[in-house]
């Protein structure tokens, strides 16, 4: 069931997403014109009403470019004539020139910088996947108890583990194309341990049988990537994004009490011995460790997209043992690969270029002959 | 009935007219005496399969036991017991080996030409009297009469009550006759270790203990202590510790006092402290573990039904001189196994106290005892004597007791083998029984009370013809063991005997568990009075079933019984 909704999780935000940023326009005065091309001379598809409101498609230096949703007739209006509703966001043409946006749409602050080309000017980013982690090292734990007047020993292994997991990731631009933000990613997994070991022989001394069995263990790894972004666009629809910084790895692990394991099965005449119980603790611990990673994503529409992510983190975590008494490292952590949704949030001030609208057709020029009939 | 009797007078003439069986000791002309034979195939077989189910019918047999074969997967071994009107007939018996619905062999101790009169004139409490005068027993022993039909060696028969009890040293079985009130016959059936021995005193050389050798005891928290009462098994095995009372033994094998929880051996602290106890309870685990082990024998019985009683210091060492000779080679230089024995008819079995300093055996040369639970090998020898009482219930007298401690020796040289690396120093697998409990007490005395690789060294004969014939040890059943111990013993390590010449090809030690096998199939498949000769046929047959005709294994076994003297 919580696996079922790590998958509906994203999708419900998607749709979110959608509805939420929409740019629209409002008609200043009466009988403006709506234009079939950026200019003043260009012909007049139509004349609007004061108050109509637009969809904004794209903005071209003065001209913006809008939709009656009404006529859903198409055109170029002069920015001065009207007015950016509040809540929507003019997308900037990259061959915007600087300064040459709508006085609505002006940033009350203008930027230190204009952004050029191969700049990322959303205010941050939101990832949402499901991850699969490998790498992550195994571990083991000995035991040593009194047996029949002997000494058994038994070598608790607890292999490693690939499982699938989730991360919800943000990030928020500081500077350029730098994000600071924290991903959190939770990895569950049920292993089976297996034992192996010597254990004495009930009725003879000096002969030691071979000790096998195993049993069940749990390992949840919470981690908290804190992680600086660089954001690479790579076209309108593709962003690659770097990161690195430290991970806070939590742990909880199913460890065995001291004197914890149990010999299940060693009957006469006692050939073999198998553990296949034992007392366990879920003892749980944090470090602080590094990861690193990068992700590439594609936007269906302008803030929408899916990406793929891969990430290397490690964290050693110490658990106190007292039988033997050490303390028992794990590696937490691993090669994380994940996918899912990718959200961008609109800057307030730049903007990444909006997915281009479908070029006008342009009038073709006629052929000066007609073309030969094959 | 007397019609029965007659119809097994034919039958058994037909038998002898037949001729063909693998072995056969025929009836007289008159039908009368016993035909012991083994039919294992053909219309020999079919004839006698025939013959116990006519008698099943008439309930002159009557089925006693049915012994799953543990070596020969789906074989069984249905033991019947003759019956003369209604009147058990002693050492009249049949073993039929089946798989299935058929009939695979057919063994037989059954007596012809049986006329007699069954009505006793005396009552059950005559001849218990009888019984204790002739035994000397105390008031208040434990007897049970049971009128039973006696066959006596010129062939005839008498209507007598058998009476058995644990008297001073032994275990008398007396059968009284029940017309007349005269002892018909009489013999010891408790399985000792070996024919008394004389004692003398002497100069002992220092012997350290044996058990410097650290062993787990299988024992029982009770309270604060620990009871010497292994668990661990699937056999309850039990120690008792006397504490060399030696008179509070004596009543506990003679039935006044019941075996109880407070003699049991104990020890408070981690280690045991009492190596008699440590060796005693061990060795019998030991010998538990390896019938499991090698033939899947669990226990006494077969089942683990009967728990396992030993005694251990039934008498003190510095008592010794005080005693009597007879107690001193029961109680201190023997030990000996006591089926249904004491209060509670339990399986007991005692192990002596061996000698105090200064003192020495006079056999063999000269011999120190020591602990006798120091010998892995009388430990077994006794266990073996349980499972002989489960199974075969050899008679202890003449051959069949003969038999009987031949199948105890046999078996304990087994378990050594089995739980002992091979050698001729303390606690290493050797021929000999008791070595390490029997030790040379001067240069040239031998150690041990047997050796099955040269029986004539102790005295022992190594071929039938040297059979002692007597009436001591209950018909020589010590020493005319070693016949067929020494059997086994050419059948595994191959050589020449002494006596015939007749050399034989051994299977070597690597095959011995084949030869333990042959031996511990044929012997517990025996009648109760059976002969060297039908051991011979037995272990022949059983190295047939188990290992195949014409194997090395059968003649291994059929070169050892000839060079031995048993046909």
């Amino acid at each position: 069931m919580a696996r079922k909704l790590l998958v509906l999780l994203p999708v419900l935000l998607f749709v979110a997403a959608v509805t939420t940023f929409a740019a629209t326009v409002r008609v200043r005065v009466g009988n403006t014109p709506l234009r079939a091309s950026p200019s003043q001379s260009a012909a007049v598809v139509d004349q609007l009403k004061a108050g109509a409101v637009l969809d904004l498609v794209d903005v071209n230096r003065d001209w913006y470019k809008v939709r009656d949703p009404l006529t859903k007739k198409e055109g170029f209006v002069l920015a001065s004539a009207v007015d950016l509703e509040p809540g929507s966001a003019p997308a900037v043409s990259l061959t915007q020139k600087p300064g040459a946006g709508p006085a609505a749409a002006k940033p009350a602050r203008p930027p230190a910088r204009p952004p050029k080309k191969g700049d990322w000017t959303d205010r941050g980013y939101l990832w949402m996947d499901g991850i699969y982690q490998s790498g992550s090292s195994a571990f083991t734990q000995t035991q040593t108890w009194s047996y029949f007047a002997e000494t058994a020993t038994a070598t608790i292994e607890f292999p490693a583990k690939n499982a699938p997991g989730f991360e919800v990731s943000g990030g928020y631009r500081v500077w350029r194309n730098l994000a600071v933000g924290a991903g959190v990613t939770v990895v569950n997994r049920s292993t089976a341990t297996s034992v192996t070991g010597s254990i004495p022989n009930p009725i003879y001394v000096n002969r030691p049988r071979a000790l096998s069995g195993g049993f069940s263990s749990n390992n949840t790894e919470t981690a908290i990537h804190l992680q600086a972004t660089w954001a690479i666009p790579m076209s309108p629809k593709m962003m690659l994004m770097v990161f690195a910084g430290p991970s806070i790895f939590n742990v909880k692990q199913t460890i065995v009490d001291p004197q914890g394991v149990t010999v299940s099965t060693d009957a006469y005449p006692f050939d073999s011995a198998t553990i296949t119980l034992a007392n366990t603790t879920d003892l749980s611990k944090t470090a602080i460790g590094f990861g690193a990673g990068a992700d590439f994503s594609y936007y269906f529409t302008r803030f929408v997209g899916v990406g793929a992510m891969v990430r290397f983190a490690r964290a050693s975590v110490s658990f106190p043992v007292t039988n033997p008494t050490r303390a028992l490292s794990v590696d937490a952590g691993g090669f994380q690969a994940g996918g899912g949704l990718r959200i961008l949030f609109p800057s307030s001030k730049w903007a990444r270029p909006a997915t281009p609208a479908k070029p006008q057709p342009k009038p073709q020029p006629k052929p000066a002959t007609p073309p030969k009939k094959k | 009935m007397k019609r029965t009797s007659h119809l097994l007078a034919v039958v058994l003439a037909l038998v002898v007219a037949l001729g063909v069986l693998t072995v056969a000791q025929r009836p007289d002309q008159e039908g009368r005496g016993v035909a012991r034979i083994l039919a294992a195939g053909g219309q020999d077989l079919r004839d006698w399969d025939d013959r116990l189910v006519t008698m099943e019918r008439t309930r002159d047999l009557r089925l006693r036991t049915t012994q799953v074969d543990t070596l020969v997967p789906g074989r069984s071994h249905e033991r019947l017991d003759q019956y003369y009107k209604g009147v058990p007939v002693f050492g009249g018996e049949a073993v039929r080996e089946t798989d299935g619905q058929i009939t695979r062999s057919v063994t037989t101790s059954l007596y012809g030409g049986v006329d007699i009169d069954t009505d006793p004139t005396l009552s059950a409490a005559d001849a218990a009297r009888v019984f204790m005068r002739e035994t000397r027993a105390e008031a208040g022993t434990t007897v049970s009469p049971q009128l039973m039909i006696l066959p006596r060696p010129d062939g005839t028969y008498a209507l007598t009550y058998r009476l058995s009890a644990f008297v001073e040293h032994g275990m008398p079985v007396v059968f009284v006759n029940a017309k007349t009130g005269a002892v018909e016959l009489r013999y010891d059936n408790l399985k000792y270790q070996q024919a008394t021995a004389l004692v003398g005193n002497g100069v002992l050389v220092g012997e350290g203990l044996v058990a410097s050798d650290q062993k787990k005891v299988s024992c029982t928290l009770q309270g604060s202590a620990y009871l010497a009462w292994d668990m661990l098994r699937p056999t309850t095995i039990k120690t008792y510790d006397l504490k060399g009372a030696l008179s509070r033994t004596k009543d506990l094998f003679d039935g006044k006092i019941p075996l109880v929880q407070s003699d049991m051996a104990t020890n408070t602290g981690a280690t045991w402290t009492d190596a008699v106890v440590v060796d005693a309870h061990t060795y019998l685990g030991w010998t538990y573990d390896y019938f499991y082990a090698r033939y899947g024998w669990q226990g006494l019985n077969g089942n683990n039904a009967h728990t396992v009683h030993v005694v251990v210091h039934p008498a003190s060492r510095s008592d010794f001189a005080n005693y009597s000779a007879d107690d001193q080679s029961t109680f201190y230089t023997n030990a000996f196994y006591c089926g249904a024995c004491g209060y509670s008819r339990e399986d007991m079995m005692m192990i002596g106290e061996g000698l105090p300093t200064g003192w020495y055996s006079t056999g063999h040369g000269g011999q120190t005892v020591d602990y006798v639970a120091a010998a892995l090998d009388v430990l077994a020898h006794e266990y073996s004597h349980g499972v002989t009482d489960y199974t075969s219930n050899l008679v202890y007298q003449n051959e069949s007791g003969a038999l009987n401690e031949a199948f105890s020796d046999i078996m304990s040289v087994g378990v050594e083998f089995y739980q002992q690396t091979p050698g001729s120093g303390l606690l290493q697998a050797d021929y000999l029984e008791g070595e390490d409990a029997w030790r040379p007490y001067k240069t040239g005395a031998l150690a041990g009370l047997r050796s099955l690789a040269n029986p004539t060294a102790y005295g022992d004969p190594d071929h039938y013809s040297k059979r002692s014939t007597g009436t001591d040890d209950n018909g020589g059943v010590h020493t005319n063991s070693t016949i067929a111990s020494h059997a086994f013993y050419l059948a595994i390590e191959g050589g020449t005997n002494r006596t015939s010449g007749l050399s034989v090809t051994g299977v070597g030690a690597a095959n011995r568990d084949k030869i333990e096998k042959v031996f511990f199939r044929g012997f517990t498949t025996l009648t109760s009075n059976a002969t060297f000769s039908l051991a011979r046929a037995k272990t022949i047959q059983a190295a047939r079933d188990l290992y195949g005709a014409g194997s090395a294994i059968e003649t291994a076994i059929t070169q050892a019984w000839n060079a031995v003297g048993v046909n």
